[in-house]
């Protein structure tokens, strides 16, 4: 078996780096809390350089870099979310992925047919992904857990050949390994004078393990190249969460549809790596002093466009705005497969699925969800009853040529939705004038009355008398009078 | 005309979008001319959303018809939309039907229909079974309405 584990070196500021990914360069310290005597976390280079050192209080690190040192207070909500984009990586790549905190595991023996140039390729390709992440990983590919874990600790990329553990892990410090380990042994073997991996090897493992304990049994065993450590694979979330806590109360849209794009940007570059769309949205805003606001925002159609999610999302904040000042906003992204379509040989070739998804999503941006679909027959009597359905691209059938049409056309309607309400004279005959809202006309012709009734059965029962009239103004007109109420509704006109 | 042309799509195979403004749509009146609802795109708008509409389902590239019913009060259109709107049509190779109580698109049409002088015909005093239309064809700038070409009948089916 041949193993992956990528590592990300200071996950929690690589988290805040997300956000804004042109501070990569400038010198940022992550800090514990935001009072002055919080400690500092995590560094970038820059700040190092600047001379500001892990463990330093906030004040103290104001005093070495004034006026240059940006400090962010670490954010829970990043954190996790880098975490969950660190196994959406591993996901992107294989489905049994291995999480252990800022690390994963995953297999990669199959992935040599589709990176024929070998494994640092593959290796290679891992952390472009994780780039467009935002995340700046270190990679090694090795037959075991225990070994791939020391060598992200002491290089970037690294591939170690089946059998060359014990060679490649020589010469390493022993440092790099009990980091890696989290064990705390580097001062027993400092004062024993080992140093090196290799060293560590050459002692009998039961002399090690019964001085050292498992820590110091587990370390031997790396050291050795004996990596029996199994790969135990998780399922992947069923859905993405990207989150933000907010430095200050938002009261207004736009600065807050600012932030949820930075979110759905994230969220969406996850789902890419692993060949996902968003099939659905929901969005928890935090409430400045306490409480949330949940919104649902279902799609038309699984989408990869961040421009159609913020237009609904920003639709629906415009619709219902929050009831108090956000202070924090995350997304939870609803995975799904873009819907697969196979062309007929016979059909002229449709819009394709990933882009017609797209299209639908942002019509109902536009429009509203409810006024996007197929139409759809209703079970009732009613003639304005109308249902809109989702509409399906795998709706279509091959061409019907056994249908042409004859030459013989039908009598077209257009429908008024509502009716409109008519106040109408009646004579001997029917009626004889109408007037409403546009429509003042005589009646030349009127042929009627068409009796229909329904759901009587129920508290919704309605009677109806139809009539179709030639009016002066030159229109075909539908209209219908209420039995019940005895109110006169135009209905439509012939087209 | 708008049904026809419509069902006359949908069983070539294409794709077809309605953008209808005022949900005008008889679902009767289309499942009598044979259109088969459930391959047709409706959507149902206002007529300020109607081009943006219609711009959205161009650019998704890859319908054979997009018919639009501009409805009973269509929006006053600049000449450059439809220029775009032309342009963008030309590209997809998407064939534009637009419904209205009067021409709107101008020269950026390639032709226009237009219906005069519905006659109804009753059987007896009851029923309305079919209306005759006079239809003028004119090209290009041409607004006027000559005589007619031809003569279209509807029947009740």
């Amino acid at each position: 078996m041949r193993l992956a584990c990528v590592y990300v070196p200071k996950l929690a500021l690589q988290a805040i780096l997300r956000r804004d990914p042109e501070r990569r360069e400038e010198a940022v310290a992550l800090s514990q809390g935001s009072g002055a005597q919080s400690r500092i976390l995590a560094l970038t280079e820059a700040a190092q350089r600047g001379g500001i050192r892990q463990g330093m209080t906030v004040s103290q690190a104001r005093g070495k870099m004034s006026d240059r040192l940006r400090i962010v207070p670490q954010s829970e909500a990043d954190t996790v979310a880098a975490a969950a984009a660190l196994a959406d990586l591993g996901f992107g790549f294989s489905p049994r992925v291995e999480q252990e905190n800022e690390r994963i595991f995953f297999e990669v023996g199959d992935l040599l047919h589709l990176y024929p140039h070998g494994e640092r390729a593959v290796a290679q390709a891992i952390v472009a992904q994780a780039a467009r992440l935002g995340l700046a990983v270190r990679v090694a590919i090795t037959a075991g857990k225990g070994a791939a874990r020391v060598a992200t600790q002491a290089h970037d990329v690294t591939v170690i050949p089946p059998g060359d553990e014990q060679a490649f892990l020589a010469s390493l410090p022993t440092t790099v390994a009990t980091d890696a380990l989290g064990a705390q042994l580097t001062s027993t073997l400092d004062r024993w004078g080992i140093r090196t991996l290799g060293a560590l090897a050459k002692l009998s493992s039961k002399d090690v393990a019964l001085r050292l304990g498992p820590a110091g049994a587990r370390l031997w065993r790396v050291a050795a190249g004996i990596d029996d450590e199994p790969l135990s694979a998780q399922l992947p979330p069923d859905a993405l969460e990207e989150g933000s806590e907010i430095e200050y109360p938002i009261f207004e849209i736009e600065p807050l549809a600012f932030i949820v794009r930075g979110l759905l940007d994230r969220a969406l570059a996850r789902l890419a790596t692993r060949s996902l769309a968003c099939a659905g949205i929901t969005l928890r805003l935090t409430l400045d002093p306490r409480g949330f606001d949940v919104r649902e925002i279902p799609l038309g159609a699984p989408t990869q466009e961040a421009s159609t999610l913020l237009a609904l999302l920003r639709l629906e904040l415009a619709r219902r705005p929050p009831a108090a000042a956000v202070v924090g906003v995350t997304v939870l992204v609803l995975p799904a497969r873009l819907r697969a379509v196979q062309l007929d040989f016979l059909r002229p070739a449709g819009p394709t699925p990933e882009r017609f998804a797209a299209t639908l999503a942002r019509l109902a941006a536009l429009v509203g969800l409810d006024n996007v679909g197929a139409p759809a027959a209703v079970d009732t009597h009613r003639e304005e009853a109308i249902a809109l359905r989702p509409f399906k691209t795998t709706a279509a059938s091959s061409p019907d040529t056994t249908k042409e049409n004859d030459g013989d056309l039908s009598l077209g309607f257009r429908r008024f939705r509502p009716p409109q309400a008519l106040e109408v004279l009646i004579g001997r005959e029917g009626p004889m004038a109408l007037q409403g809202r546009e429509t003042t006309a005589r009646v030349l012709v009127a042929a009627g009355p068409y009796r229909v009734s329904g759901e009587w059965w129920a508290d919704e029962g309605w009677s109806r008398d139809y009539w179709d009239v030639q009016a002066s103004d030159g229109a075909l007109y539908r209209l219908h009078q209420d039995r019940q109420n005895g109110q006169w509704y135009l209905d439509g006109y012939y087209d | 005309m708008l049904l026809h042309s419509l069902s006359g799509a949908l069983r070539r195979g294409e794709a077809v979008a309605l953008v209808d403004c005022g949900a005008a749509l008889d679902i009767g009146a289309a499942g009598r001319a044979g259109v088969p609802l459930a391959q047709l795109l409706w959507i149902r708008c206002e007529a300020r959303q109607a081009l943006p509409a219609a711009d959205i389902v161009l650019g998704a590239g890859g319908f054979g018809l997009l018919a639009i019913d501009l409805g009973e009060h269509p929006p006053s259109i600049p000449t450059a939309a439809w220029l775009r709107f032309k342009r963008a049509a030309e590209q997809q190779g998407t064939a534009v039907l637009i419904v209205s109580p009067r021409r709107t698109a101008g020269a950026w049409g390639a032709c226009a229909l237009t219906l005069q002088g519905a006659q109804p015909r009753f059987q007896g005093r009851g029923v309305l079974v079919a209306i005759e239309n006079r239809v003028t064809l004119s090209r290009g700038e041409s607004t006027s309405v000559g005589h007619p070409d031809f003569v279209v009948t509807r029947t009740r089916r």
